[in-house]
């Protein structure tokens, strides 16, 4: 069979499950006269978001650049404390109590702290982002880095090989997969963290438009709101998985 | 014929809670230089453990001795000083066959060009020609294990340790993988040391053939193999193979019996 | 039992050494405490608040819970039957997993404006949230058996039924718990994010008017019983599993 006629098998049940359930819906609305503000209808959500896509698109920029900017750091300092905590493991065991206790309070529960302290401006998000992505990649690093296979340990230190080797040689190489893992886990954390941290107090964004949506029942928007932050998410996360399939191939 | 190797009085014991299990009892080994000697015993007896002290990963109890070429060496800076070859392949799925072969020269310290050209030669002698750039993956088991070895002659060392490379494969790519071993060896003749469980393998590859007791691990049984190089297949089925592999049957069988009935008692015995 | 005190011992020690040097660092430095309050406040406000927050506990609690368990119980039947009509599975399962690297917890907002400000609007989040991690795993779990061993069952003359909670549910209980305790994290998360749309009682709103009235030590209060909400729930999810689902190692 060819490729592509091995996708279309794949794709078809998923295609004709969103039609069997956009059909339900449009369907819905209509037999049950649904107001606008209880549901609206697929079309009406995407013809409002096309009227005004500046309007969408800045909320997501905002949303994304956010998300993505914590992201970007906390996935760094995230990796860059893993490291740091293999090489010098006294440190991991005084920090990591720490950083796990911060991290048993969900994250949103700082938000309100955040935004009493930095404003209701994106550095309230960029910060509790950077500190919720940083501990998911810094856990799974750690796992990854610690996890070496012993006997590979072994065979290199059979050929001389010094630590800093087997640190960069071994240790993380093997990581690779577990460190993805955790970066994939992370962004979907980034995402919802802009987005529900924004609905608590912000001057932009995907969040805040939500919540202000629903504050003055402009409910479509509310919904064009939550439709472009599933978007978005989903093409973010894409983006991550295709990278991570392409680094970590094995 | 000049010593390689020789070993005198190495024991090692492990702690198990606070009891002591032994695995080596003052063993003593002398191995000439370009031999291949094979080493056979079954399980548990201590072979494994014997390659870990001199490939240096393994200290041993304190009172043993190690002779290389004649000198005594402290068994405590051993590291680097053999190519050793554990039973798994441990190929790192991220680096391609070739990246995996010259893995121990790299770290030796061979600049990766030049250990690249080296290994690129050698794909030819080791059966691996057009693999190149496939990852380990999607390698057989004979293959993977033909990776793992240029990997370890690729380190140059004159002492060799190979443990069981031949284990998980099939018979018939066991017997392939034999005679082709024997012609890779023949060109630069180091000295081998070989674990194998298999008594055929061991009668068929080695110069001598050394017999190891069950737990804790002596050396029982150490014997020259009446056969002239280069081995064939045939030589299988002629008498003096056939009269040693009779020797070799009787002095495993008696000790497989020991560690069968040592599985049915406590692990350790007190120190 | 020993060691496990002393492995608790070294990172717990760690801890409250840092609490420690909190406490100091604030006293000696005279920090004003609604810039950052001393642990001791923060226990003082929590004591003296006790009963509006053991109020507020336990509707957030209650919220999350009927939340856990619906979504639990929804998200098990649904893989159960996506795993029994392989059509639904190829339907939906892309979705399913669609759904974990989405914020769908944006449509909370909706769900608040459609059933009210009450307790139901939160469970409801909850449920929904902690329904897509259950349903996957539980699908996942029951096509992870070796078909060999559905094959001796038939051999004996199990009916659909009978394999199905011989076998199927009992080999998936470990990877559903996986994905209860993850639910358990995401249900809290959903009840008090319920809370900030519209709610009189909860977390939530205590994190919010705190928020509001700019009450630094009141919100550090929320904080810290908000964790600890958290953990005693997932504690409580552990020990169901080490309960019914004893023979799988922890995760």
């Amino acid at each position: 069979m060819s490729r592509s006629a091995r996708m279309a098998v794949r794709l078809w049940p998923p295609a004709l499950a969103a039609l069997l359930v956009l059909a339900a819906w449009e369907l819905a609305v209509w037999w049950f006269q649904l107001p606008d503000f209880v549901l609206p209808t697929p079309q009406n959500i995407v013809l409002t978001a096309l009227q005004d896509p500046r309007h969408v698109l800045d909320d997501t920029l905002t949303t994304v650049a956010e998300a993505m900017g914590g992201y970007l750091a906390g996935s760094l300092l995230g990796l860059a404390l893993a490291i740091v905590f293999v090489v010098v493991p006294w440190l991991g065991r005084a920090a990591m109590p720490l950083y796990v206790t911060i991290n048993s309070v969900p994250m949103i529960a700082y938000g309100p702290l955040a935004i009493i302290f930095l404003g209701v401006g994106s550095a309230s998000k960029v910060v509790l982002i950077v500190v919720a992505v940083s501990y998911t990649v810094l856990t799974n690093a750690l796992a990854g880095l610690r996890q070496c296979d012993a006997g590979m340990i072994s065979l290199l230190r059979s050929y001389g090989a010094s630590d800093v080797t087997i640190l960069t040689k071994l240790r993380i190489p093997a990581a690779v997969p577990a460190i993805f893992a955790g970066l994939r886990v992370a962004v979907v954390h980034a995402m919802i963290l802009a987005v529900v941290l924004e609905m608590l107090g912000a001057n932009a964004g995907l969040g805040w438009s939500i919540f202000r949506s629903t504050q003055m029942m402009d409910f479509v928007q509310a919904w064009v709101a939550v439709g472009a932050s599933v978007v978005a998410s989903l093409v973010i996360y894409s983006a991550i998985d295709w990278i991570s399939r392409r680094c970590a191939w094995w | 014929m000049a010593s390689k190797i020789r070993v005198v009085g190495i024991s090692k014991h492990y702690d198990v809670g606070r009891k002591a299990m032994r695995t080596l009892d003052d063993v003593g080994l002398d191995v000439g230089a370009g031999e291949f000697v094979t080493l056979v015993g079954p399980s548990g007896c201590g072979k494994s453990t014997l390659f870990s002290i001199l490939a240096g990963l393994t200290a041993p109890d304190p009172g043993g001795e190690l002779f290389i070429d004649g000198k005594r060496r402290a068994l405590d800076h051993l590291l680097g000083g053999v190519a050793f070859m554990p039973q798994r392949d441990m190929l790192f799925p991220w680096r391609t066959v070739l990246d995996n072969a010259i893995l121990a020269a790299e770290i030796d310290g061979v600049p990766r060009r030049v250990a690249r050209e080296r290994a690129t030669r050698s794909l030819d002698r080791f059966e691996l020609r057009g693999f190149a750039a496939h990852y380990p993956g999607q390698l057989s088991g004979g293959m993977r294990q033909r990776v793992a070895l240029l990997r370890t002659f690729m380190f140059e060392r004159d002492i060799m340790l190979l443990d069981e490379p031949f284990g998980a494969l099939d018979a018939l790519t066991r017997a392939l993988m034999q005679r082709w071993l024997l012609e890779v060896w023949e060109a630069n003749r180091r000295t081998v040391l070989f674990i194998t469980h298999d008594i055929d393998e061991a009668i068929f590859l080695g110069d001598r053939v050394v017999v190891m007791s069950a737990r804790p691990g002596r050396i029982k049984f150490d014997a020259a193999v009446p056969l002239p190089r280069p081995r064939s297949t045939g030589m299988v089925t002629q008498p003096d193979f056939v009269a040693l592999k009779r020797q070799l049957l009787g002095i495993i069988e008696e000790e497989s019996l020991k560690t069968f009935e040592a599985m049915n008692q406590p692990l350790a015995t007190d120190a | 039992m020993m060691d496990r005190l002393a492995r608790v011992a070294a990172p717990a020690a760690t801890v409250l050494v840092f609490l420690l040097l909190w406490q100091g660092s604030v006293d000696a430095f005279h920090v004003s405490p609604d810039k950052l309050p001393a642990p001791a406040a923060i226990l003082a406000t929590i004591w003296h608040g006790r009963i509006a927050f053991a109020s507020a506990i336990g509707t957030t609690l209650a919220e999350a819970l009927i939340g856990l368990a619906g979504g639990t119980l929804i998200g098990i039947a649904s893989g159960v039957l996506l795993s029994q009509v392989r059509l639904l599975e190829r339907m939906f399962l892309p979705y399913l997993v669609a759904s974990q690297a989405v914020p769908i917890i944006a449509f909370g907002a909706i769900i608040i404006m459609w059933f009210g400000n009450g307790i139901s609007s939160k469970a409801i989040i909850a449920v929904y949230l902690s329904f897509f991690p259950v349903a996957v795993n539980t699908l996942a779990g029951i096509s992870a058996i070796e078909p060999s061993e559905i094959g001796l069952l038939r051999s004996f003359g199990a009916g659909r039924l009978a394999i199905l909670f011989k076998l199927q549910l009992p080999a998936t209980l470990p990877a559903i718990f996986t994905a209860i305790r993850l639910g358990a994290s995401l249900a809290l998360v959903g009840a008090i994010v319920g809370e900030w749309f519209g709610a009189t009682q909860g977390l939530g709103v205590v994190l919010l008017t705190a928020m509001f009235d700019y009450r630094v030590p009141q919100l550090w209060a929320a904080i810290v019983l908000t964790g600890a909400t958290g953990t005693a729930l997932y504690g409580l999810v552990v020990l169901l599993q080490r309960r019914i689902a004893w023979w799988q190692a922890e995760a």
